[in-house]
């Protein structure tokens, strides 16, 4: 498996969170410092694939790996995201917003709760950094359906209010970081997922909420029409050869102790409470479920 | 011989935001209006779509969404007696083209006009005295004062969604909005913007030196929005792409977006584009307009037969139209008689950068058109002109509209324009430079005026309008005084080392300023004074009104847009409340 070495995003990205909404906060936020946080170090990253194999005795007591695998490219059942090559920032304020209960997992909340923010950030800087070697598999669709769905990527909906998926998420569909996750090469039911989460008042973290007007405006269809598009088109602009040092990780270097948990700030209307633990966590021989719309009870600041 | 088309109950020359906003009332009252575009049909889709709107090449600096002045342009000159040359290339202010005109590329900045601004003679006179200011300065009243205008500015910011922070509400002061501006009914529409991290270094030095810092108002949509209309606006992205581009998002308010569809829905409306107005046709012995005549897109004459006429052209255009017309006096700066081209004014513009030199990550690619801090500490009304010799005054900001990578490239004064130290000095400042805008007024002079060029002719044989404008003596005093005062602040600031960029010897039409031109056909209570009356109807043909800033009788240390959309509506009120059930001259 091949890694790339590269600003992953988070120096920017800070600036996005200490420099807009709250210009005077100071840039140290999350204790993070600008000066060198636009750069994980080779161990850290190598902390956060160990992270992601379970962490020393299991402490996570849950993998990454188990559901969205060592190459982090998921699968297409819809509940487990491709995770390889998308920008680390967004993976990393997914990570919180599961944690601060703004968006709906019974999976993934509790396992981000339990996570500190050093463990947060340096498994996004993991997942960010994997070179996918192959394309998830376009899912069967009507070539109708799909050059709609090319459509609504392209120019929107403009009688529906919805401004096009390309005007942030990229031509190709490779994101815009460190914002804006890329869609291409994501799994279609996994898109529709959420779309349809959003549709139905289910989840949040979209700034502004911006995704949850544009879903509430669409149509089912439509929905599905440009979740297809996404899942059916390449991944390859996700990140380019010339922008690639190839590294490989070597053995982690073992913690000498259990990171403690460190609470996530909730935002404002998010209702959090860090002392709570995990409600259950599944075993191995369990096979995890998938959360139909329908039944996902609304966490938090709904 | 020109084709003759059926008549039409009002014809609006222009397709841009006051057409836009006439086209709608109008029509809606059961009027049949049709609004002659000279450029063509533009929407959100497909011409505003990303990736291609950000194209800094083509819309910056090619100008895309601007005026083609290969058919129809200006000439100009400093001063008089010096030889009129044409405009062959755009420069200072770039006049939109187009459907939705100049509110396409526009920024967003939306300002309310200081109540003194209105009434700017009388309040001079009686504060400072009527021996305050030399005979050239030819400031005047509106007629029409703020209170007057208050609920249409009022309208127009909801039918836009401005973002803001209200000073007061009611007789309540809140605090943290504008401490300056006029009284306004309600609070804006939508909160203000995310401020940025030069408008917070720009704020704390501000509010160090005592000065009262404050989110700038801004047609850049903060929220979801639904206007009175059920117009739907998406919150901004802040992708650094409104000055001079249009918005795929649907966040940035314009006509397309925000009043045009409403207008489109109406049997009664027609836009009809590549339509280039030559004159407006009218009856002497009547006094009436008759209607007007244009060039279609397939290059023939047309009269379009109106039984009113509404100019809605960029400022400049509509007393050339005028002049073209023969209607009204036209201005002589050898006797400062006759009244249409007279008061033209522009925007009295400076600025400071401020470079830091420890590496602060400013990141100016995070901008919205109007996406800043300002002050207005030092706007007319807001200070004492006692001993200063001027009158005026602007508002100071610190902006954050783009970092694009072709033309944003702070450097100090004193770097080498291009070489090696050049790109070193790029590399350097980039995203550790906060630049400070000086907004400032600019009054009349005899000198300033617009008229027909004896020369030149555009693409369809008609005299081009003539320009001529330099800097007066107070607005020179009035950048001076102010600019020292943005020099102190940007030295508060804390930057290693600061640009300051005086007013020009004189002024130049090559380098972009703004697009805030204004004055031509100004309004006033005095026929012998004034091209307009206090409801943008013309004194000489009671069918024919004026839109737009050229109704300035001179421009305040402000950006237009909100006061002209506010007067829009104002005479939209005029014309189907008093004037359409029997049209006659209101004053």
């Amino acid at each position: 498996m091949r890694y790339r070495f590269m600003n992953i995003g988070f120096g920017a990205a800070l600036t996005v969170l200490a420099g807009m909404p709250l210009p005077a906060v100071a840039q140290g936020l999350l204790g993070l410092e600008t000066e060198d946080a636009g750069v994980l170090s080779i161990d850290e990253i190598n902390e956060g694939r160990f992270t992601a194999m379970g962490g020393i005795f299991g402490d996570q007591r849950i993998d990454c790996i188990r559901c969205h695998g060592l190459d982090g490219m998921g699968n297409s059942s819809g509940a487990f995201p491709r995770l390889a090559g998308q920008n680390a920032w967004y993976l990393f304020k997914t990570l919180t917003d599961y944690a601060a209960g703004r968006r709906p997992s019974q999976v993934m909340v509790p396992i981000a709760r339990s996570m500190s923010i050093e463990e947060m950030r340096e498994v996004a800087a993991y997942y960010a950094s994997i070179v996918a070697e192959r394309e998830v598999e376009a899912p069967e669709a009507d070539i109708e359906v799909r050059q709609i769905g090319g459509a609504i990527a392209a120019v929107g909906l403009p009688r529906q209010g919805v401004p096009a998926c390309s005007s942030c998420h990229g031509t190709q569909g490779e994101g815009l970081p460190p914002v804006n996750p890329a869609l291409a090469g994501q799994f279609a039911p996994y898109l529709e997922h959420q779309l349809l989460l959003w549709k139905n008042g289910l989840r949040e973290g979209d700034p502004m909420n911006v995704m949850a007007r544009i879903a509430s405006a669409m149509t089912e269809e439509q929905i599905e029409a440009v979740s297809l598009y996404y899942g059916s088109i390449h991944s390859e602009d996700w990140l380019t050869e010339s922008e690639i040092e190839t590294v490989l990780p070597v053995e982690a270097v073992v913690p000498a102790q259990v990171v403690p948990v460190v609470p996530v700030e909730a935002s404002p209307g998010a209702e959090f409470a860090p002392d709570v633990l995990p409600p259950y966590l599944p075993r191995f021989d369990e096979e995890l479920p998938v959360v139909p719309v329908e039944s996902i009870e609304p966490v938090g600041g709904q | 011989m020109a084709t003759r088309l059926p008549p039409v109950d009002v014809v609006l020359v222009g397709g841009g935001l006051t057409a836009s906003i006439l086209g709608k009332e109008l029509a809606e009252a059961g009027n049949t209006v049709v609004a002659l575009e000279r450029g063509k049909m533009r929407d959100t889709v497909p011409d505003f779509q990303s990736p291609t709107m950000h194209d800094e090449l083509k819309y910056d600096v090619r100008y895309g969404l601007a005026q083609d002045v290969s058919v129809q342009t200006l000439s100009f000159r400093n001063f008089v007696g010096q030889r009129p040359l044409p405009m062959r290339q755009l420069g200072s202010f770039l006049p939109g083209e187009g459907v939705g005109g100049g509110a396409v590329h526009w920024n967003g900045q939306t300002w309310r006009f200081q109540p003194e601004w209105f009434e700017l003679r009388s309040w001079v006179n009686e504060r400072y005295g009527e021996d305050f200011l030399p005979d050239d300065v030819t400031i005047q009243d509106w007629g029409i004062t703020y209170d007057e205008l208050e609920p249409y500015y009022n309208h127009f910011e909801r039918v836009m969604g401005i973002g803001g922070l209200p000073y007061a509400d009611g007789d309540v002061v809140i605090g943290g909005g504008n401490p300056f501006e006029g009284p306004r009914s309600q609070p804006y529409p939508n909160p203000p913007m995310k401020q940025s991290y030069s408008g917070a270094l720009f704020e704390e030095a501000a509010a160090g030196l005592g000065y009262h810092p404050f989110p700038v108002p801004s047609a850049n949509m903060t929220r979801h929005y639904t206007n009175p209309f059920g117009a739907e606006l998406q919150p901004c992205m802040y992708c650094g792409f409104c000055e001079r581009f249009g918005c795929e998002h649907y966040a940035k308010a314009s006509p397309q977006v925000n009043i045009l569809p409403f207008a489109m829905a109406s049997r009664n409306f027609e836009m009809r584009t590549h339509a280039y107005v030559q004159r407006i046709e009218w009856d002497p012995v009547a006094k009436v307009a008759t209607g007007v005549t244009y060039i279609n897109a397939a290059g023939e004459e047309i009269f379009q037969p109106a039984g009113m006429v509404v100019l809605c052209a960029f400022a400049h255009h509509n007393p050339v139209l005028m002049l073209q017309s023969g209607i009204g006096h036209a201005y002589d700066p050898e006797t400062r008689t006759g009244t249409v081209g007279r008061n033209y004014s522009y925007q009295t513009m400076t600025g400071v950068d401020v470079f830091y030199a420890d590496g602060r990550n400013i990141n100016p690619f995070m901008g919205a058109g109007a996406l800043g801090t300002a002050i207005d500490d030092f706007n007319n009304g807001s200070m004492d002109h006692s001993g200063l010799g001027f009158i005026g005054g602007g508002y100071v900001a610190a902006y954050q509209t783009n970092g694009r990578p072709i033309k944003y490239h702070p450097v100090p004064s004193g770097t080498p324009r291009w070489g090696a130290e050049w790109k070193q000095a790029v590399r350097r400042h980039y995203n550790s430079t906060v630049g400070l805008t000086f907004h400032g007024s600019s009054v009349p002079h005899p000198n300033n005026y617009i008229g027909l060029d004896p020369t030149y002719r555009d693409a369809f044989g008609q005299p081009l309008g003539m320009l001529t404008y330099d800097f007066p003596h107070n607005d020179r005093l009035m950048a001076r005084y102010v600019t020292e005062k943005v020099r102190d602040i940007a030295l508060a600031m804390g930057g290693d080392e600061i640009s300051v960029g005086w007013l020009d010897d004189h002024y130049n039409i090559v380098a972009y300023q703004t697009t805030h031109n204004t004055g031509g056909t100004i309004m006033g209570d005095d026929p012998q004074t004034s091209v307009v009356n206090r409801y943008l109807q013309s004194w000489d043909l009671h069918n024919l009104w004026v839109m737009g800033a050229s109704v300035f009788p001179q421009n305040a240390g402000y950006n237009p847009t909100d006061t002209v959309g506010a007067l829009a509506y104002w005479a939209a009120d005029a014309m189907l409340n008093q004037y359409m059930s029997n049209p006659r001259p209101l004053v």
